[in-house]
């Protein structure tokens, strides 16, 4: 129904990479549909230093960081793009499965910095993507 | 004779007796040969005897029965090797909680006759002091077992189980919100009920989780100051969709004002929310749910009403033990532990949580009541007030 112009009013955001993080590729599978059709840019990694390299490769407009992952957790990958000057800027959304209290979560050293719960609705995806670039 | 002292030596509970002692022991003892699956002690009844294995392995076993319709099933909590004991109750009175143990394998063991145990520890304290310490050390490591099999499960089902349903459950969301082209009525109609199922098993395992891990302490350790009008808000925005497929009424009656409280601001919406969504699901079509709540001096009370199937009578006293589901629910889907994690919470909270059915002369119908105490602390509050007290002035 929303075709190539999206779900949200049709102004196509191209010109916006997102970078998705996660090892589960179902996951980023089903994050990718929902942002191609609006449509953004789309990179998609499948661990923490895959992103890492896929980050350096194309600067990314937001990254969508799973926090539970093997090897480096999300709050590890946060960390190193802290600490890169061409990265340090880019907005991040974590992802976590940890049901209830978002506030148990531990502050991160990268600004700015939101947090989703999955299973995620797209709609919410969609408007945390909006708010994290403006 | 010999030989079986050094048996009993060799033993967990026995290693510190001198030989003299174990002498006098031995005359309590005889060896027995059992086959696999004999069963030398009955869960829940005090042992007559206690049991050191020698050769072969016992299981400790306790039934499960995860509802009144289901069959109750044997689940393994532990097993008992060669040089340690089964039987722990022999020697200890009152005993609390035993378990069936159960031979694995032709089994050899020296069974020792609780009484007269019992009766020669008495008389001989040095002895039973030896024997009592190393028992309450064996236990210790039974539950230590049980808690690391306990502590494994719960990361399986925190996270192992709930990742594969995210990604089914992103799927059919994304799905239905046509991001990958248009579906047919039958289509949509599949897909919703399957992710309508795939978030009943996502909350089951939820609860599963918070039903093994749920302590008073930990929910204590969640105590704040919040603003209780905004919970219930919470709680009936959670509903709200649910109640609106039913055409179901849900009338708001708050206090003239809320006032800050102190508790678990997440646990007690989980409570509320079950109230409702509970009100919802048993009640008919059109129906109206009443969602009221009122402050007394000591106390704030929170009341869910539904004009909906009612518990039967017989079911009333059992409505809040795990898993119970009472006999009129049909197929109205539910895991039968919401109740019984509210009255968790609610007793966390030196609160209650009470039910009446049916609450009005010549209708059917259920109501809920919450009983949240103004007085609680927080965490801070109590150690502040610890800190006062000690103070030496």
């Amino acid at each position: 129904m929303f075709g190539r112009f999206g779900k949200f009013g049709g102004f196509g955001r191209f010109d916006m990479r997102i970078l998705v993080i996660d090892d589960d590729r179902d996951f980023v599978e089903a994050t990718r549909t929902v942002l191609e059709s609006v449509p953004y840019q789309v990179d998609v990694a499948y661990n923490g230093a895959a992103g890492l390299a896929q980050a350096h490769a194309a600067r990314p407009d937001l990254i969508i960081l799973d926090v539970i992952m093997p090897g480096d957790s999300g709050f590890d990958i946060c960390e190193k793009l802290q600490a890169e000057p061409g990265l340090a800027d880019v907005p991040v959304i974590l992802l976590t499965s940890l049901s209830g209290s978002l506030s148990a979560m531990p502050t991160v050293a990268v600004k700015p910095v939101e947090y989703i719960e999955k299973p995620i609705k797209p709609a919410e995806l969609l408007r945390k993507v909006r708010e994290s670039v403006k | 004779m010999g030989n079986l002292i050094e048996r009993l030596k060799q033993s967990d509970i026995f290693g510190e007796l001198t030989d003299a002692e174990l002498t006098d022991i031995a005359q309590f003892c005889h060896e027995e040969a059992h086959q696999e699956n004999a069963v030398l002690l009955t869960e829940d009844a005090r042992a007559e005897r206690l049991f050191l294995v020698e050769s072969g392995k016992l299981a400790l076993e306790k039934k499960i029965q995860l509802s009144k319709r289901a069959k109750a099933r044997a689940a393994t909590v532990g097993y008992v090797e060669p040089g340690s004991v089964a039987g722990w109750s022999a020697l200890v009175q009152p005993y609390d909680y035993t378990s069936t143990a159960l031979c694995l394998e032709p089994t050899r063991v020296i069974a020792i006759d609780g009484a007269a145990l019992r009766e020669y520890l008495e008389q001989h304290p040095a002895a039973g002091f030896k024997v009592l310490t190393a028992l309450a050390s064996l236990i210790g490591m039974r539950y230590k077992n049980a808690m690391d099999t306990l502590t494994f499960f719960l990361s399986v089902a925190s996270h192992e189980l709930r990742a594969p349903l995210s990604a089914i459950e992103n799927y059919l969301q994304v799905m239905l919100d046509r991001f990958t082209g248009e579906l047919t009525e039958k289509q949509q109609r599949m897909l919703q009920r399957s992710l309508l199922r795939v978030r009943d098993l996502r909350s089951l395992i939820g609860d599963l989780v918070d039903l093994a891990r749920m302590r008073p302490e930990q929910i204590q350790a969640d105590f704040e100051w919040f603003h209780p009008g905004e919970v219930g808000t919470e709680s009936f925005e959670d509903v709200r969709l649910a109640a609106a497929e039913k055409n179901i009424k849900i009338k708001i009656a708050p206090p003239p004002q809320f006032e800050k409280i102190v508790g678990a601001r997440r646990r007690l919406r989980q409570v509320l929310t079950n109230l409702l969504s509970n009100a919802v699901k048993f009640s008919p079509e059109g129906s109206t749910v009443i969602f009221r709540a009122w402050y007394e001096p000591d106390t704030l009370y929170f009341e869910v009403e539904d004009e909906g199937v009612g518990v039967p009578p017989e079911d009333l006293p059992h409505i809040f033990e795990d898993f119970y589901r009472a006999d009129n629910v049909g197929d109205v889907p539910g895991t039968g532990l919401g109740l019984s994690l509210a009255k968790k919470i609610m007793d966390a909270h030196s609160g209650a949580i009470r039910v009446t059915s049916p609450y009005a002369q010549g209708k059917t119908g259920t109501r809920f009541t919450a009983v949240i105490p103004r007085n609680l602390q927080t965490p801070e509050m109590r150690r502040r007030q610890w800190e006062q007290g000690n103070t030496t002035v």
